[in-house]
């Protein structure tokens, strides 16, 4: 009896584990800490599989796993986590030379310049197809906490991409120069 | 060139809709590119680990079925039993 259940965990989890990738490579970043995310989901998951309820929604199970295995990772790295806002914000404004190149940075970096909750949030409501309610049971907050942080996600966003999306209207000095000098050749 | 539009707010309102559907567009792009890159091998071979009751991380002996391997499982396994008795 118990074999087969464990069986069928591991097919679950087999299941799973495109999405768990997707999940701790949007949550952590870099690939190597993801795919150890990705580990030490599994062996949680493995060890407490007995709680795991018949019937409930496995991939949210999972990603609770994970993200709790992320922040607490994340808390012991650096305190402060109840300040991922303000430092975020202190970033961005500490770097406006380097958005005048936001054009070449790909989607993914600018999703990393976000604080990890509101990534998370966003991940979890714009790519994972929860609901506010199932994103709110996942991350252990309220369904309003959850709002917030996509709502904020959002709008950091939108003012990178409408400041890179200016960036690309704006003349280009070099162009207008070589053109400049382009009639000149005999 | 409208003038109309002098807000201190970085995103005009006729672009919202357009940004907010293209965030929409390349979250999903690139969550599913994320989700279809072939899994490793490490992680098939770690559940057949798991399967075979050993232990990956080889600190305590759990052979049985891999349940019984730290305090961490005794807390979940008590939990278990108070919510099975329940």
């Amino acid at each position: 009896m118990n074999d087969k259940t464990r069986l069928s965990l591991k097919d679950k989890l087999l299941a799973e584990l495109p999405s768990l990738r997707a999940f701790a490579l949007s949550l952590a970043g870099a690939n190597d800490r993801a795919d150890d995310l990705v580990q030490d989901t599994l062996m949680k998951a493995w060890a407490n599989g007995s709680s795991f309820e018949e019937g409930t929604n496995m991939r949210a199970w999972l990603f609770t796993i994970m993200r709790n295995t992320f922040f607490s990772q994340f808390r012991k790295a650096r305190r402060e986590i109840q300040d991922v806002d303000g430092e975020a914000a202190a970033r961005l404004v500490a770097m406006p030379d380097q958005l005048a190149h936001l054009d070449l940075v790909d989607f993914r970096d600018q999703l990393d310049r976000l604080p990890a909750d509101q990534r998370e949030a966003l991940v979890l409501i714009g790519a994972s197809g929860f609901s506010y309610e199932e994103a709110a049971e996942i991350c252990g907050c309220a369904v309003g906490t959850i709002k917030s942080r996509v709502n904020r996600a959002r709008r950091r966003l939108m003012e990178l991409l409408a400041l890179s999306s200016v960036e690309d209207f704006s003349p280009d000095p070099e162009m207008a120069e070589s053109v400049a000098v382009a009639p000149l050749g005999e | 060139m409208s003038q109309s539009e002098k807000d201190s707010n970085p995103v005009e309102p006729t672009l919202e809709p357009l940004l907010q559907a293209h965030i929409g567009k390349q979250l999903r792009m690139m969550y599913d590119a994320m989700a279809r890159e072939p899994v490793p091998e490490r992680f098939k071979l770690l559940l057949d680990q798991l399967e075979a009751g050993e232990n990956p991380q080889g600190q305590q002996d759990g052979q049985e079925n891999g349940l019984e391997n730290g305090r961490e499982n005794d807390h979940i396994k008590a939990g278990a039993d108070k919510a099975g008795a329940a």
